[in-house]
């Protein structure tokens, strides 16, 4: 049998005065650690809107794989192979090619872009048409110095396109649709407004974390912020940063390919000539092609089946029929 | 006097006593859904915030923790002269310099990195970019080293482990692994390559170091060159590190030979068995009547054989062997030799 359950006046008032002193507490407590501005300016910028379709409407999925040794002469190739550049730039285009910029490296370790192959793609874009032709990059390295020293910088400026070096003001957050990761992540934007065609162009390479670097991991140089810390899933950025991109050409300079120690590379003796230079409009296929260049298949590289899981293009590139040529 | 007590609630103990059970289950049932909601939003990984927290830290940090500098990394040897300032990286840090390779350093313990751009006196187009990585210990550059050796270089006499490439050097000394990389191959910049290297050694003393495990190795068929130190994950298994591999090449077969040393027999010969259970995961067969040294297995996996056993304090075998027979006989002389190492059994 239970005590007798009885409560006095007092004892229920005293216990009535602790409950409520208790509740005073609690929301006192809340009210002194209560941030009314919420995490900070950066959390709740502005999101920026997803980035346009740059691929041209119609056009369908197109391929060239080009041999040779020459990057402007298989690129001329290529492109004339694929209808010649006027199928994809116009008159009064605005266009932006997105280089691969990362490292302060000489341009002989195909670290990053060829320089002779952004000028003499900036040089078609303008005898195309193009009203303006710019160059951008967000580096891994400082990016004056990587502009500089791999050469791009002036192979741009001589074929007559602007330098877009990142600044922090470039950057603004975006989600990708879908997106486990690019989620409120900065992106550099501001280079890309305006702009009505979009160019990738990216050296084949070997990278210690994905496999390979290509066209599709080309994209990472949109990511602004600590994005190393992709690097613990970079199949899956690589595969957002495909789904984020809808570039209207890429470019996949297979010349010189960095068959080992990659993505840095350091010695000649980490490349090898494979003489191949691929265009196309879809990045999926185009990177599955380049696999092959580093003695691998799409199947080895798992962004490849994930950005196509993605609707980013084909992993199957035999299914576009992609055309050969031979310089 | 008046009586002021409350009486308790008219239905009874037992009536009361069910109110309150339930009531208790509610409130209870209410906490697990308020948990399993926070769980699920905490397991939605938002990397945003950990670069806004990131950033906000760093933003009051104030400026970098390692500033660049003009000092050299370096003793200049005559003739070269700085082209930029001195950058350190550390862990945290490291992929700002090199991105996707740091993995392969920080697997194999790396410290920090120093870099910087020297170039020849009035001819700034002719420069060598040098990294000099504290790995923390001679075993570690090693693996370092031995993880990016390319082919067809040429040996230098400085160090043990150095090499020249045609626009590079690479060397190991002490616990630092130094990459020298020249944006051409003019001969003057590989001169200034072997100068900058010895001013290094020079003027950094350390402690004489060897690495035992690479004499362990049977010296027939061995391809000399080929000695690696693998960090961690060694053949895609987790927890299989500091594995030193050697390449062979028997009669036309090419295959690998490992070891690596566990803390004793007990812990190598658990390892042992893990790595047999990991193949056979994957489809791997193995014969219970095919030992091939005591204790040990032949796996067959993927039209490939591979030999796992223990020898004392070792964890050995013979990796991709695409002839049984031969692979065997590797592993019984690898067994052979590391019967001999003193205090091994």
């Amino acid at each position: 049998m239970p005590a007798d359950e009885s409560l006095s006046r007092r004892e229920f008032l005293g216990r009535a005065a602790k409950a409520g002193a208790c509740l005073a507490a609690a929301g006192a407590i809340a009210y002194a650690t209560h941030d009314p501005a919420g995490p900070g300016p950066a959390s709740v910028a502005p999101q920026a809107a997803a980035l346009p379709d740059f691929s041209i409407p119609g056009q369908g999925k197109k391929m060239c794989i080009a041999h040779g040794s020459d990057r402007a002469r298989t690129l001329q190739l290529a492109l004339q192979a694929l209808g010649g550049i006027e199928t994809f730039i116009q008159k009064g285009d605005r266009v932006l090619l997105k280089v691969n910029a990362a490292f302060a490296s000489p341009p002989m370790l195909c670290a990053t872009t060829n320089p002779q192959l952004v000028a003499e793609l900036a040089r078609l874009c303008y005898a195309a048409g193009a009203a303006t032709v710019a160059v951008t990059d967000n580096p891994i390295n400082d990016p004056a110095s990587c502009f500089a020293l791999t050469g791009i910088g002036q192979a741009a400026r001589s074929a007559g396109a602007d330098v877009i070096l990142p600044e922090e003001r470039f950057f603004k957050p975006m989600t990708v649709k879908g997106a486990q990761l690019i989620r409120n992540w900065p992106v550099l934007v501001v280079p890309l407004a305006g702009v009505t065609k979009l160019i990738g162009i990216a050296p084949v390479k070997d990278h210690h974390r994905s496999g390979a670097s290509m066209v599709m991991k080309n994209w990472y140089g949109l990511l602004g912020g600590r994005r190393n810390i992709f690097h613990q899933d970079i199949q899956t950025i690589i595969a957002e940063l495909a789904g984020m991109v809808q570039p209207t050409l890429v470019v996949l300079d297979g010349t010189s390919t960095m068959i080992t120690n990659g993505p840095t590379g350091g010695s000649l003796a980490d490349l090898k000539e494979t003489r191949t230079l691929i265009v196309g409009t879809d990045q999926v296929a185009v990177d599955a092609f380049g696999a092959t260049l580093l003695g691998k298949t799409a199947a080895d590289l798992p962004f490849i089946a994930k950005a196509e899981a993605r609707g980013a293009g084909s992993a199957d590139y035999r299914s576009l029929t992609p055309v050969e040529v031979s310089a | 006097m008046p009586d002021t007590r409350i009486s308790p609630a008219p239905s009874g103990p037992e009536a009361h006593s069910g109110r309150e059970t339930i009531l208790a289950l509610c409130v209870l049932a209410s906490l697990t859904v308020i948990a399993a909601g926070m769980a699920t939003v905490q397991s939605r990984f938002n990397p945003a915030v950990v670069n806004f927290l990131q950033g906000a830290a760093d933003r009051a940090k104030g400026p970098a923790a390692a500033p660049a500098t003009a000092e050299p990394i370096l003793p200049l040897p005559e003739g070269m002269s700085l082209l930029t300032p001195a950058e350190r990286f550390d862990r945290e840090t490291l992929s700002d310099k090199i991105d996707g390779k740091a993995e392969l350093y920080l697997s194999a313990g790396v410290i920090r990195l120093d870099s910087q751009r020297l170039a020849l006196a009035g001819q700034p187009d002719l420069w060598v970019e040098v990294f000099i990585y504290d790995m923390g210990s001679f075993e570690n550059a090693y693996a370092v080293f031995s993880a990016q050796r390319r082919a067809d270089a040429t040996m230098l006499d400085f160090a043990e482990f150095a090499y020249r490439a045609e626009n590079a050097l690479f060397f190991v000394h002490g616990p630092y692994y130094l990459e020298m990389i020249a944006s051409g191959t003019d001969d003057r910049l590989r001169t200034s390559m072997d100068a900058l290297a010895r001013e290094f050694i020079r003027s950094r003393p350390v402690a004489q170091a060897t690495i035992a495990e690479r004499d362990l190795f049977p010296k027939p068929g061995l391809v000399a060159t080929s000695i690696s130190l693998i960090p961690a994950d060694a053949f895609g298994v987790a927890g299989l590190d500091r594995v030193f591999t050697a390449a062979y090449a028997i009669a036309g077969t090419e295959m690998t030979a490992f070891l690596s040393r566990r803390a004793d027999p007990q812990a190598a010969a658990a390892l042992a068995g893990a790595y047999v259970d990991f193949l056979k995961t994957y489809g791997g067969e193995v014969k219970a009547s095919d030992e091939p040294v005591p204790g040990g297995a032949v796996v067959a996996i993927l039209d490939m054989y591979e030999v796992v056993f223990a020898e004392g304090p070792f964890l050995a075998g013979v990796h991709e062997a695409p002839d049984r027979d031969k692979a065997v006989m590797l592993a019984k002389e690898l067994a052979a030799k590391l019967k001999e190492v003193p205090g091994a059994r």
